[in-house]
C-alpha cells in the first residue's frame, strides 16, 4: 500500500516527467487512485514546495498541475540558462487584455469604446500570443466576434482560475485600499497557502506601485 | 524640421483626460470642464507644434469637450434632447470606468512580470515511442501553430542576417575616368556623347560609376558638357582644346 507521502514523490515526478500540464483525471487514471486521495497528496506536495530549500513550485491552470521553477529565484536561474529577456505586453495590450478579462465574452467594438481608441492591433498580438480566442458571435449586425481569455492567459498572470481575479469593484479608487487589505488578512488567515502567499505580495506590489504611479503624478 | 521628444505617451483621449485630472488634483464627479478643455486643447496644440500627428481619436475627444462647455454656457433650452449634465456625465461615467481598467492593467502588469520569471520545463522529444495517435485538430489552433513558427522564423534569420553586405567593386571611379579620358583623346574636338560611352550590353552600375566618373572629370579636369534640353543625350567635350587655341 502506498501512503500519501509516497504518493506525493510519485506525483512530483509524474510532473517532472510530462513537462506539460497534467489534469486531475489523468492523474488518477495513471496512478489507479481516487480523487480524493490525489488531492490530498498534491495538497503534501504544495506543502512541501512552501519551504525555502525548495525550488521548484506547483503550478494549477483550471484544473490541470504542472511545476516551475519560482519566480522569485529567477535572478539566479538566468545566470546559468542565459535565457533572453522576456518581454511583457505593451500599455496598449494590457489595458485591452484587461477588459476582455472581465467582460468576457466581448467585442472588438466594445472594446476600443471603453478605450476611447481603436484596439484592433492590440486584439491582434493578443491572438497571436494565445492570450485571448474567439469566442462565439454576438447576434447582431454583423455577427462580430466575441472575444475571451484563454488558459494561456491564466498561466501569464498566475491565475488558477478566472475566479480568481479580484472582484472588479476592488480597482475603483475609493475602494482599492481598503480592499486589498481586506484580501490580503482575509486569505492570510485562512489559506497559509504558496500561490495565496504570492498573490498577497503581489497585491502588496500594486499597493505600492500605485501609492508610486500616484507621488509621481 | 525639429527633433521633438515627448516624454509623455498616452493610450487615449481618456488616458490623457485622466492624466489632466490627476495632475490638477480635480474630483474625477465633480470636472471643471472649461479648465481642462483649455488644457486639452493646449496639449494638442503643443503636438501639432512638435509636428507629430495628432490621431484622430484625441481631435474627436476635443470636440467632444468644446460641446460640454459650449452648452454649459448657452442657456438651457427645453426642447433639446440631451442636456449638457447628461453629456459630461455620460463622459464621467467613461472616464471612471477607464479609470478602473487602467488600474487592473497596472495590476495585471505587475503579475505578468513575476510570471514571466518562472521557467517551465519543455516535455521530452522522445522519438522511439510516438504512439499514432489520431489527431483531433482546431483549424484555429493549427493556423496560431503556423503564425507563431512563422514569426519564431522571421526572429531567426533577422538575427543571422548580416548587419551590412559588402558587394566588391566591379568598377570604379579612377578606372572609368582614365577609360573615357582615352576615348576623348580619339574622339579629338568632336567629343563624344553620352550615349556612345554606355556600350549596349552596359549594366546599371556601370553607368552610374560612368556618370560620376564624367562628375568627377568635370570637377577636377574641365570637361565641357552640352545639352540641348533636358532628358536627352549630351555631349562630351575636352576644355583643354579650347583653352589652348
Amino acid at each position: 500500500m502506498m501512503n500519501s507521502d509516497e504518493l506525493a514523490g510519485v506525483i512530483e515526478g509524474v510532473l517532472f516527467g510530462a513537462g506539460d500540464g497534467v489534469s486531475l483525471t489523468e492523474l488518477c487514471r495513471c496512478l489507479d487512485k481516487p480523487i480524493s486521495e490525489v488531492q490530498f497528496a498534491m495538497e503534501i506536495l504544495k506543502q512541501d514546495y512552501q519551504s525555502k530549500a525548495r525550488g521548484i513550485r506547483l503550478v494549477q491552470i483550471k484544473d490541470s498541475y504542472q511545476l516551475s521553477t519560482k519566480p522569485e529565484y529567477y535572478g539566479y536561474i538566468k545566470e546559468i540558462t542565459r535565457h533572453q529577456e522576456k518581454t511583457g505586453l505593451s500599455r496598449a495590450a494590457l489595458e485591452t487584455l484587461a477588459i476582455i478579462a472581465y467582460r468576457q465574452p466581448i467585442t472588438r467594438l466594445a472594446v476600443d469604446e471603453l478605450r476611447g481608441v481603436s484596439s484592433s492591433s492590440a486584439i491582434q498580438r493578443l491572438l497571436d500570443r494565445g492570450l485571448v480566442c474567439d469566442g462565439g458571435r454576438l447576434e447582431a449586425p454583423g455577427r462580430p466576434i466575441l472575444y475571451k481569455t484563454t488558459k494561456a492567459f491564466l498561466k501569464t498572470m498566475g491565475f488558477t482560475s478566472l475566479k480568481e481575479m479580484p472582484e472588479f469593484e476592488v480597482f475603483s479608487q475609493e475602494k482599492q485600499e481598503s480592499f486589498s487589505l481586506e484580501l490580503l488578512n482575509s486569505e492570510s488567515q485562512n489559506n497559509p497557502d504558496s500561490s495565496e502567499d504570492l498573490l498577497a505580495g503581489m497585491l502588496e506590489k500594486t499597493i505600492v506601485d500605485a501609492q508610486i504611479l500616484e507621488a509621481a503624478q | 524640421m525639429a527633433y521633438a521628444v515627448s516624454l509623455e505617451t498616452y493610450e487615449g483621449p481618456l488616458d490623457l483626460l485622466i492624466n489632466l485630472i490627476q495632475k490638477n488634483k480635480i474630483d474625477i464627479y465633480n470636472i471643471p470642464i472649461a479648465k481642462i478643455t483649455n488644457q486639452y486643447l493646449l496639449q494638442i496644440r503643443t503636438w501639432q507644434d512638435m509636428d507629430m500627428d495628432v490621431a484622430s481619436e484625441f481631435v474627436v475627444m476635443a470636440a467632444r469637450l468644446l460641446e460640454i462647455k459650449a452648452k454649459a454656457l448657452l442657456p438651457k433650452n427645453e426642447d433639446e434632447q440631451e442636456d449638457p449634465e447628461d453629456l459630461q456625465a455620460k463622459l464621467v461615467r467613461q472616464l471612471v470606468e477607464y479609470k478602473i481598467f487602467k488600474e487592473i492593467s497596472h495590476y495585471f502588469k505587475t503579475r505578468e512580470q513575476i510570471e514571466l520569471c518562472a521557467i517551465y520545463r519543455d516535455p521530452e522529444y522522445i522519438p522511439q515511442n510516438i504512439e499514432e495517435i489520431p489527431l483531433v485538430i482546431d483549424p484555429y489552433a493549427l493556423e496560431q501553430c503556423f503564425k507563431q513558427l512563422l514569426f519564431q522564423k522571421e526572429e531567426e534569420l533577422e538575427a543571422l542576417a548580416p548587419a551590412q553586405k559588402i558587394i566588391r567593386e566591379l568598377f570604379n571611379i579612377e578606372e572609368k575616368i582614365a577609360e573615357i579620358t582615352e576615348i576623348l583623346v580619339q574622339a579629338g574636338v568632336d567629343g563624344v556623347s553620352f550615349s556612345e560611352l554606355l556600350r549596349p550590353e552596359i549594366t546599371r552600375e556601370e553607368v552610374v560609376v560612368t556618370l560620376q566618373a564624367l562628375l568627377e572629370m568635370v570637377k577636377t579636369s574641365g570637361l565641357r558638357l552640352l545639352q540641348n534640353r533636358v532628358f536627352i543625350d549630351f555631349q562630351i567635350h575636352r576644355e583643354v582644346e579650347n583653352d589652348e587655341q
